[in-house]
């Protein structure tokens, strides 16, 4: 307990593309075609790349011609140096996250900010590790909550993902301002229903 | 087939008809009326299959797993190993079933499904493109290609009684227009050709016009033969007697006349002999309207016409099938001469027939060993022969409204600036375009030999290779999460004598999406693997896809070592 408590803040999930550190920048000499543009680059030393030309279909100016970019390989993205311009080769290949996995990856990072101490006393911080571990202790009960295995396995894999989500949700909406310990409060709430949950849905007798 | 196979399939084939059910809502929810127009039906049934077969996996899965866990037969696992593997045979081939439904639906139904959404969205383009067309046309009093369009219409959308009255009236109107004789360019082969009059033909004529003393016909005929002999002493003889009698004599206005004609021709000729053919074209095609009748002018224009063809062709060819592009956005590299990187964009390309392909808006640039532009221009259209593009489109009537090459930078090449050598094949660079912006709807096979055609285009085959690469692991993809969740599904079993709590039914509706999420993460991971495999490690189509079988072989056997495993846990 005490391990998962002192590690808990730090367990980092990067905010990086999804395809960060996988792609190197395209061979010289061949076009390639990100961001809806077709960029062709004629040498490429280290990375300094040049020239750069860029075609972008049905746009006003439609070829660019650039004497140097830089590649940043850690965002994966060209920097033109003479406009100042970012263009990102993410989409190069199209590994991009489904839409669901994204949206849950987007929250699992959201939580592990929340739940990182700003300070050896950050009682918000400390709060939220707490209740999530009691969620997590909660979520073991409901693996023997009825006879039917595939619910309680999937009831106890979806729970946290939902505080999770419901977090994130709670933080980005922002729309009412609400108590600074109430996501702490949520996660604990979903760990005491699923004690209460118990003694409506166990099987009793003989399981 | 046993009860619990027939439980298993039922319950997938209920979860297969709850994804179609949802496809079908889906789309028609996010119909986008005005891009899809009068093709909503295709629009909606081609994206509900695209949605039902893209979510294939996980609706299988989610039926498999509830009806292993729900209505197989049998309390616990208590197995022995012989018994086991039975049982774990018998899964196995079921997920194989599954795995070629999927391997047909990704691969056969797919891509026709891509391409059934895809038509819609391209013809309801095509029929914008036609009436806008032809409100221009009429505008312009160009009745016939008004007419041309909205029939062309009307074949698409026959039910759009809004443009029968208007092509009703474009018709009274092209008529009216058509009382005004006009003469079109001669196309009937069975005229002689310029070149089957030999130096014998003409200096017969000379001598039997000089006989009957038409001295215009004469001249005429003696400088067209001293064209071909030019020190011919016989023909010298009568141009010099032919043009002293002309000069002595006072001409008749007819005589005047054919002089003249002569002359002109004469000047015609000139021009095909020095090789300005389109010159030589517009120059005979005025003297046609004047002599409708002259069947030497006839001959002259069809030469000129076959001569013209070989560098130019013309604005009506085109203008009938701009609204049907077989590809758009094609960029390559064309790089033909030494120290020059040239590209070529092409904003559409289009067909009239199985050979004759047109390309709409064309931007070229060429960039020299020092990285600076040596030149770029742009064309607005194209015609593709042999492996050339030529670039000067001719209006047939008037010479002013012809289109060329304008160079933005630079000076033309040293070639003729309107015909540019281009490396690859119109069809070729279709279906480079198609495998680059749509990938799914190219079939496999064929999007596997097009792998060739991208070095030759410069173009980088990453992109593709990784589509190719994702689609080949999808059946096994399939074969491996079905097995899985068969096992799991055993494992994870209901214990309860009858059914569940009516409320844990209440989980039904959200296993798919449950379900989504580990799936999608696998699906992923092995998208990131394969990035790895072909862009970081530079692994080539096939080497990529032997070590992603592999992989799948190494989990598929895993799976089933779980399996065994798992069912022999609790031996009796």
């Amino acid at each position: 307990m005490y391990a998962l408590l002192v590690g808990l803040p730090f367990i980092r999930l990067t905010g990086s593309s999804s395809a960060t550190g996988i792609h190197r920048i395209a061979t010289p000499h061949t076009i390639f075609y990100a961001s809806n543009k077709f960029i062709w680059i004629g040498n490429s030393q280290g990375r300094v790349q040049g020239p750069i030309l860029l075609y972008t279909p049905r746009s006003k100016d439609r070829f660019k011609i650039y004497p140097e970019g830089v590649f940043d390989p850690e965002q994966n993205t060209l920097h033109i140096l003479q406009t100042g311009e970012n263009i990102p080769l993410y989409d190069r290949i199209s590994s991009k996250r489904p839409f669901l996995l994204a949206t849950l990856w987007r929250d699992i990072q959201h939580f592990t900010q929340r739940l990182t101490p700003r300070h050896p006393l950050d009682w918000r911080a400390i709060l939220s590790i707490v209740t999530f571990v009691f969620l997590l202790v909660a979520l073991l009960s409901l693996m023997h909550l009825t006879r039917w295995l595939l619910f309680n396995s999937l009831l106890a894999f979806s729970l946290p993902f939902l505080s999770i989500a419901g977090i994130s949700f709670l933080d980005a909406w922002g729309a009412i301002p609400y108590p600074e310990y109430l996501p702490a409060i949520l996660q604990g709430g979903i760990g005491v229903f699923c004690f209460a949950l118990q003694p409506l849905l166990r099987p009793s007798g003989k399981r | 087939m046993d009860r619990d196979t027939r439980n298993m399939v039922l319950a997938t084939i209920g979860f297969l008809g709850i994804g179609a059910l949802y496809g079908f809502l889906s789309a028609y929810f996010s119909l986008p009326v005005l891009r899809v127009g009068e093709y909503k039906s295709l629009w909606i049934f081609g994206t509900a299959l695209e949605t039902f077969i893209t979510h294939f996996i996980t609706l299988v899965a989610a039926g498999m797993i509830l009806a292993t866990s729900l209505w197989v037969e049998g309390e616990s696992l208590k197995y022995s190993t012989a018994e086991a593997l039975q049982q774990i045979r018998k899964l196995f081939f079921l997920s194989l079933a599954i795995a070629c439904l999927y391997g047909i639906l990704q691969e056969g139904v797919l891509p026709w499904a891509t391409q059934m959404k895809q038509t819609a969205i391209r013809k309801t383009q095509i029929a914008n493109e036609l009436k806008d067309k032809a409100f221009a046309s009429e505008r312009a009093k160009e009745y016939s290609n008004a007419r041309f369009y909205l029939e062309y219409y009307l074949t698409l959308f026959p039910k759009d009684d809004q443009v029968r009255p208007l092509l009703d009236r474009v018709r009274e109107r092209e008529r009216e227009q058509q009382e005004k004789p006009s003469i079109e360019p001669p196309e009937s082969p069975s005229i002689l050709k310029l070149k089957e009059l030999s130096f014998q033909d003409l200096q017969e004529k000379a001598k039997q016009y000089y006989q009957v003393q038409d001295f215009v016909s004469t001249e005429y005929f003696a400088l067209m033969a001293l064209k071909l002999k030019p020190n011919h002493p016989e023909m010298l003889r009568l141009l010099a007697a032919s043009q002293n009698a002309l000069s002595r004599i006072r001409l008749t206005p007819e005589q005047e006349a054919r002089r003249s004609l002569f002359q002109a021709k004469q000047q015609g000729y000139e021009y095909l002999k020095q090789g300005d053919s389109i010159s030589a074209y517009y120059h005979f095609q005025e003297l046609a309207k004047q002599h409708p009748k002259d069947g030497e002018i006839a001959k002259y224009l069809q030469l000129a016409y076959e001569e013209v063809k070989k560098k130019a062709f013309f604005q009506d060819e085109i203008s009938l099938v701009t609204g049907s592009p077989l590809a758009s956005d094609v960029f390559f590299k064309n790089s033909h001469r030494e120290g020059m990187e040239e590209f070529l964009y092409f904003s559409k390309i289009v067909a009239t027939g199985p050979s004759s392909y047109y390309v709409l808006e064309i931007e070229g640039i060429g960039i020299d060993s020092t990285g600076k532009v040596a030149y770029q221009f742009k064309a607005p259209f194209g015609k593709f022969v042999d492996h050339t593009l030529l670039m000067h489109c001719l209006n047939r009537k008037d010479p002013k409204l012809s289109s060329k090459p304008t160079y933005i930078r630079g000076d033309p090449p040293a070639e003729p600036s309107t015909i540019l050598p281009v490396k690859l094949s119109p069809q070729d660079l279709v279906s480079l375009a198609r495998l680059i912006h749509s990938p799914q709807e190219t079939p496999f096979a064929t999007a596997v030999s097009l792998l060739e055609i991208f070095p030759l285009a410069g173009i980088e085959p990453m992109p593709a290779v990784h589509s190719l690469l994702m689609r080949f692991q999808g059946p096994f993809t399939c074969l491996n999460v079905s097995l899985l969740v068969l096992i799991l599904g055993r494992l994870l079993k209901s214990k309860y004598y009858n059914r569940p709590p009516v409320i844990t039914y209440l989980l039904i509706p959200f296993l798919p999406v449950l379900l989504t999420i580990p799936l999608s993460l696998y699906e992923y991971e092995l998208s990131v693997f394969v990035s790895i495999l072909i862009d970081k490690v530079g692994l080539g189509f096939l080497t990529a896809g032997a070590i992603l079988l592999g992989t799948q072989g190494l989990i598929l056997l895993s799976i089933l070592f779980y399996g065994v495993q798992s069912f022999t846990r609790e031996k009796p």
